[in-house]
C-alpha cells in the first residue's frame, strides 16, 4: 500500500503520521518503524511476508 | 480530472453509431426504459475505465467485455467496436485530449497524448469507478447492511489498501500469539529433558553446577564457577563417547530418561490419587450439568477456533468471500454475545492445564525412550509406542479444546496408558538399556557431560525461541492495535465531516420539513453504521421510516458528500444513471439547485426515464435543450433513436413545414401547459382547485400571467416606497413588455372568443397558426432569465412574497415595500 497515494492525501497522510507516531510512543524501535514505512510506501498491498520481514528482521529472530 | 466534450460510440452495446456533444457541461439523457440510455452510461464508463460494471460482479461469470461489449452483431469482431471521447482537462490549462478504447483490448486505451501529466489524469479516473453510478449502486450507501456500506464507502475513499494492511497486521498478530504458546510448550519439554539428563529437580544454577562439576571432577576437568548463555559444560573433554556395546547411547542418561518416562506414566496410571485430575473432573462435571452453559460454551469454542482460522478473505468454513478484517469483527461480535460463559471456560482451562502439561511431558518422555529403541542393536520396533504417542497427543488436544465435555471427562477418567503391546516394547527397551555394560565412572561422566551439553543447548534454543516469540507477539499485537486505533480515529474524523456535509445537503433538499435533519455515521472495524433523524423522534436506519424517495435523495447526498470530501476540486464529472427516480417533483427542483450551486464546477451526466424530470432540469437551467437528448425508441438494428429536434420550437416549425398543424398545435399546447404549470408553482399563482387534479392550459395559463402582472405591480410599489428610480423603470419596461407580448397571444380572449381558443388551434391553417406560435415563443422568452435560462420564481418568508428572481440573480424584483409606506 502506498499510503501517500491511497485515497485523499490528507486523510492517508494523517493516518500515516499518527500510526508511526503511535509506534514511536509505544517504544517500537526506530529501525522497525523505518522498515515498515519503506514497505508501506513501496507496495500498495504488501504481503504478510513483506510485513513480517519489516517487523522481525532475520538477525533479530535468531 | 476531466470534463467530457463529446463522445462517439460505434457498434458498442446497444448503440450502432451515435455522437453526443456534451460541451463540457451538464448533460441529460432521457428515454423510457429500453431506449438505450444505459448503453451511453456503459460507453462513458468503458472508455474511461476499461470496465463495464454491468458485465462484472455477481451473476456475470459468463459475460465478458470482449464478447458482450460490442454490439451483438459485432460480437465476433470486437475490433470494430469503439468508444471515442474528447475531454477537457481543467488542471492542465483546459487541454483537449482524445481517448479511444475498443472491447478488443479494453486495458489498452489509445490516448492522443503521451504527456505523463495527461496519462496520470486518466489513471486517476480509472481508480475512481464510482464516478459512474446507477440508482441501484447509489442506494447501497443508504440501505445496505453496515458491513456492506462500509465496503462501498471505503471503496469510494480508496481505503481497501489501508484495510488490507490492517487485516494483515491483525493476522500476523494472531499467528504470533499462537507461536508464543507453542514456544512455551517447547521450553517446558526441553526443561524436563535437561532436568532428567542432569538428575536435578529444578534448573537452579547451584543444582546444575553441582551436577556438572561432579562429573567434571571425575574426569579431572576444572570446575565451572558460573553459568552463562555460552557456557560449555563439556569444555576440555576430548575423548570419544559411548560405552562398550553401543557407542550411540549413554547408559546412565538413558536410564535417567527411562525413569522420567516411567514416573510420568506412573502419574497417569495413579491419576485417581492425583488432586489435579480430581479437580479437573469435578469442574468438568459441574459444567456439563448446565445445558445452557454448555450450548454457549460450544458456540464460544467454535467461534474462538474460527477466529484463529481466518487468514484469507473468505469464511474458513463455507468459503463465502469476506473481507478478512470484517469477518474477524463479525465473529468477535458473536463472541461478545457469549461472553457470559467466558469465565467458566477460563476456570475450566486452568483446571485442565496441569493435566494437559503432564500429558505433553509424558508424550515427550516416551518419545525419547522410543528413540533409544531405534538406536538399539538390533533395532527394537516401536510401532505400539508410536501409536501411544498419537493417542496421547489426541487426548492432550482434547484437553486443550475442552469441548465436548464428555470426551474431556473421558480423557480425565481414563488418561492414555501404554497398551500391552506398547508396554512390551517399553519393557524390551528397558531390558536392552539395563543390559548395556555399565560404564566406568570416567565413561559415565563423559557421556553425562555430552548429553547434558546437548540438552542444555536444546533448552537454551527453546528459551531463546520463547523470548523471540514473546517479543514478536508483543510487537505485532502493539503494531496491529496502533494501526487499528489510529486509522479508526482518523476515519471517525472523516465520517464526522462527511455526515455534516451530508446532513446539510439533505436538509437543504427537504427544508423546511427536515431543516434540522441530522445523521450519524458510526464506524467500527469493518462496519459503518448509518442512522438518520426522523422528524426529531430519534435516530433510525434510513430504511426504517423514510420513504423510498427520501432514501434516493439520501443516497445521492451521501455520495456527493463523500465525493466532495475525497476529490475536492477534482470532482469534475459524475454520471448519475437514473438515480432519482423515486424523488418527487418538488424535491427534484431542489436537487437541481443543489447540483448547480454546490457543485458549479462538476459536470453531471444524468439519465432519466421521466420526461417531466428532464423538463425540471431544463426549467431550472441545470441542462439546456442543447445539452440534453431524448431517446424516442430503440431497436437492435438501429440502436437508440434520438428525438429529431429536442428544441420544442424547432420541432413545431418542422411539423408546420410538413403541414401538420394538429401535431404542432399539440406540441405547443403541451409545452405551454408545462410552462404555465411551472410558473403557477414558482410564482404561487391561485389556481382553481380540481378534485381530479387535472390541470389544463386554460386553468393554468391565465392565473400564471395574472400573478406575474400582479407581482410586477407589487414590485413597482415596493420600488416606489424606496424611491428606486432605476428599479421602477426596469419593472415598468418588463411589465409593458409582458403586456404587449401577452396581448399578441390573444390568450386573454380565450374565454370570450372560441375561434381563438387553443382548442381551435388544430383547425387553423399553417399560415394562421404560425403567428400564434411566434407570439407564444416571444412571450415565453420574457418569462425566464436570458442568462441562466431558469423561469422566474418567488422567494417567500412564510406566506409573504419577498422577491421574484431567476436562479443566477440577474433578474431580481423586490416585493416588500418600505415599512410605513402606503404601498
Amino acid at each position: 500500500m502506498t499510503i501517500e497515494s491511497v485515497g485523499p492525501t490528507d486523510l492517508v497522510s494523517r493516518i500515516n503520521t499518527a500510526f508511526f507516531e503511535g509506534l514511536s510512543s509505544a517504544g517500537v524501535p526506530e529501525k522497525t518503524i523505518a522498515r515498515l514505512q519503506r514497505v508501506l510506501s513501496t507496495n500498495e498491498k504488501p504481503s504478510k511476508r513483506d510485513l513480517e520481514s519489516a517487523l522481525f528482521v532475520e538477525d533479530e529472530a535468531l | 480530472m476531466i470534463k467530457i466534450q463529446n463522445i462517439e460510440i460505434i457498434e458498442f452495446r446497444g448503440v450502432r453509431r451515435l455522437k453526443l456533444d456534451l460541451k463540457g457541461k451538464n448533460f441529460a439523457i432521457c428515454g423510457r426504459n429500453g431506449t438505450g440510455k444505459s448503453g451511453i452510461v456503459d460507453a462513458i464508463e468503458f472508455v474511461l475505465t476499461g470496465n463495464i460494471s454491468r458485465l462484472s460482479g455477481e451473476g456475470t461469470d459468463r459475460l465478458s467485455i470482449k464478447t458482450h461489449g460490442p454490439h451483438v452483431d459485432f460480437r465476433d469482431s470486437p475490433e470494430k467496436s469503439v468508444v471515442r471521447m474528447q475531454v477537457k482537462i481543467p488542471s492542465l490549462s483546459n487541454r483537449l485530449v482524445t481517448i479511444e478504447r475498443s472491447p478488443n483490448s479494453p486495458r489498452k486505451p489509445n490516448i492522443d497524448s503521451a504527456d505523463p501529466e495527461v496519462l496520470t489524469v486518466f489513471r486517476e479516473i480509472e481508480r475512481h469507478p464510482e464516478l459512474v453510478l446507477t440508482r441501484r449502486e447509489i442506494i447501497r450507501y443508504v440501505i445496505a447492511t453496515d458491513g456492506k456500506r462500509s465496503e462501498e464507502v471505503q471503496a469510494v475513499l480508496k481505503l481497501e489498501s489501508l484495510n488490507h494492511a490492517r487485516a494483515t497486521l491483525l493476522s500476523i498478530s494472531n499467528a504470533k500469539a499462537k507461536d508464543q504458546k507453542s514456544a512455551e510448550q517447547a521450553q517446558d519439554t526441553a526443561s524436563s529433558g535437561l532436568k532428567a539428563a542432569l538428575g536435578v529437580q529444578s534448573l537452579s544454577v547451584v543444582n546444575v553446577l553441582a551436577s556438572i562439576n561432579t562429573r567434571r571432577t571425575t574426569l579431572g576437568l576444572t570446575k565451572i564457577d558460573a553459568l552463562s548463555a555460552v557456557t560449555t559444560v563439556k569444555e576440555g573433554l576430548l575423548l570419544p563417547t559411548g560405552a562398550a556395546g553401543n557407542t550411540k547411547i549413554s547408559k546412565l542418561t538413558a536410564i535417567s530418561d527411562l525413569k522420567l518416562a516411567i514416573d510420568f506414566l506412573a502419574k497417569l496410571a495413579n491419576h485417581t490419587q492425583d488432586v489435579t485430575f480430581t479437580a479437573a473432573i469435578d469442574s468438568s462435571q459441574v459444567l456439563s450439568k448446565s445445558v445452557q452453559t454448555l450450548r454457549l460454551l460450544s458456540r464460544e469454542s467454535f467461534l474462538q477456533s474460527g477466529l484463529g482460522f481466518v487468514d484469507e478473505p473468505a469464511c474458513p468454513l463455507c468459503d463465502t468471500p469476506w473481507e478478512q478484517e470484517q469477518l474477524c469483527e463479525h465473529i468477535k461480535g458473536k463472541l461478545k454475545a457469549v461472553e457470559a460463559v467466558k469465565e467458566s471456560r477460563v476456570k475450566l482451562e486452568q483446571k485442565l492445564k496441569p493435566v494437559s502439561d503432564l500429558l505433553a511431558e509424558t508424550i515427550a518422555a516416551v518419545e525419547t525412550v522410543k528413540k533409544y529403541g531405534t538406536l538399539a542393536i538390533p533395532r527394537i520396533e516401536c510401532n505400539s509406542l508410536t501409536q501411544y504417542g498419537k493417542d496421547a497427543t489426541k487426548a492432550q488436544q482434547q484437553l486443550k479444546n475442552c469441548l465436548p465435555l464428555p470426551l474431556t471427562i473421558a480423557v480425565l477418567q481414563q488418561p492414555p496408558q501404554l497398551s500391552a503391546a506398547a508396554a512390551a516394547e517399553f519393557g524390551e527397551i528397558d531390558t536392552y538399556l539395563r543390559a548395556l555394560p555399565d560404564p566406568t565412572d570416567t565413561e559415565a561422566a563423559r557421556d553425562f557431560l555430552i548429553v547434558a551439553q546437548e540438552r542444555l543447548e536444546t533448552y537454551r534454543r527453546a528459551r531463546r525461541n520463547l523470548e523471540v516469540a514473546k517479543s514478536q507477539a508483543e510487537l505485532s499485537a502493539s503494531v496491529s492495535q496502533i494501526f487499528a486505533q489510529t486509522s479508526d480515529e482518523q476515519l471517525t474524523l472523516l465520517y464526522r465531516t462527511v455526515e455534516n456535509q451530508f446532513a446539510a445537503m439533505y436538509g437543504a433538499l427537504n427544508a423546511p420539513d427536515e431543516a434540522d435533519f441530522a445523521a450519524k455515521l458510526v464506524p467500527s472495524l469493518g462496519k459503518l453504521g448509518f442512522d438518520v433523524n426522523f422528524y426529531g423522534r430519534g435516530f433510525f436506519p434510513p430504511g426504517a421510516y423514510h420513504s423510498e424517495g427520501h432514501q434516493d435523495a439520501m443516497g445521492l447526498c451521501l455520495y456527493l458528500a463523500l465525493m466532495e470530501y475525497v476529490l475536492k476540486d477534482d470532482f469534475c464529472f459524475a454520471v448519475l444513471d437514473d438515480v432519482l427516480m423515486s424523488v418527487d417533483a418538488g424535491h427534484r427542483r431542489l436537487v437541481c439547485s443543489l447540483l448547480k450551486t454546490r457543485f458549479p464546477n462538476t459536470q453531471f451526466i444524468l439519465t432519466t426515464h421521466d420526461p417531466v424530470w428532464l423538463n425540471h432540469m431544463r426549467a431550472d437551467g441545470l441542462v439546456s435543450s442543447g445539452t440534453s437528448v431524448q431517446f424516442r425508441s430503440w431497436d437492435v438494428d438501429t440502436g437508440p433513436a434520438v428525438f429529431d429536434d429536442v428544441e420544442i420550437w424547432d420541432q413545431i416549425d418542422r411539423e408546420l413545414s410538413l403541414d401538420r398543424v394538429p401535431v404542432a398545435a399539440g406540441l405547443l399546447r403541451n409545452h405551454l401547459e408545462y410552462i404555465a404549470g411551472e410558473l403557477c408553482d414558482r410564482l404561487h399563482a391561485k389556481v382553481e382547485y380540481r378534485l381530479d387534479g387535472r390541470m389544463d392550459l386554460g386553468g393554468l395559463f391565465p392565473p400564471a400571467m395574472e400573478q406575474l402582472k400582479s407581482l410586477y405591480g407589487k414590485g413597482t410599489a415596493a420600488a416606489n416606497s424606496y424611491n428606486q428610480r432605476d428599479a421602477i423603470k426596469e419593472i415598468a419596461t418588463r411589465s409593458a413588455d409582458l403586456t404587449d407580448r401577452l396581448r399578441a397571444t390573444n390568450s386573454e380572449q380565450w374565454q370570450m372568443n372560441a375561434a381563438i381558443h387553443y382548442n381551435s388551434w388544430a383547425n387553423l391553417t399553417v399560415t394562421d397558426f404560425q403567428p400564434v406560435v411566434g407570439a407564444f415563443r416571444n412571450l415565453i422568452s420574457v418569462l425566464r432569465c436570458d442568462v441562466c435560462n431558469a423561469l422566474f420564481a418567488v422567494a417567500r418568508d412564510g406566506f409573504t412574497n419577498k422577491s421574484m428572481a431567476c436562479m443566477c440573480g440577474k433578474t431580481s424584483v423586490n416585493l416588500i415595500a418600505k415599512v410605513g409606506s402606503l404601498a
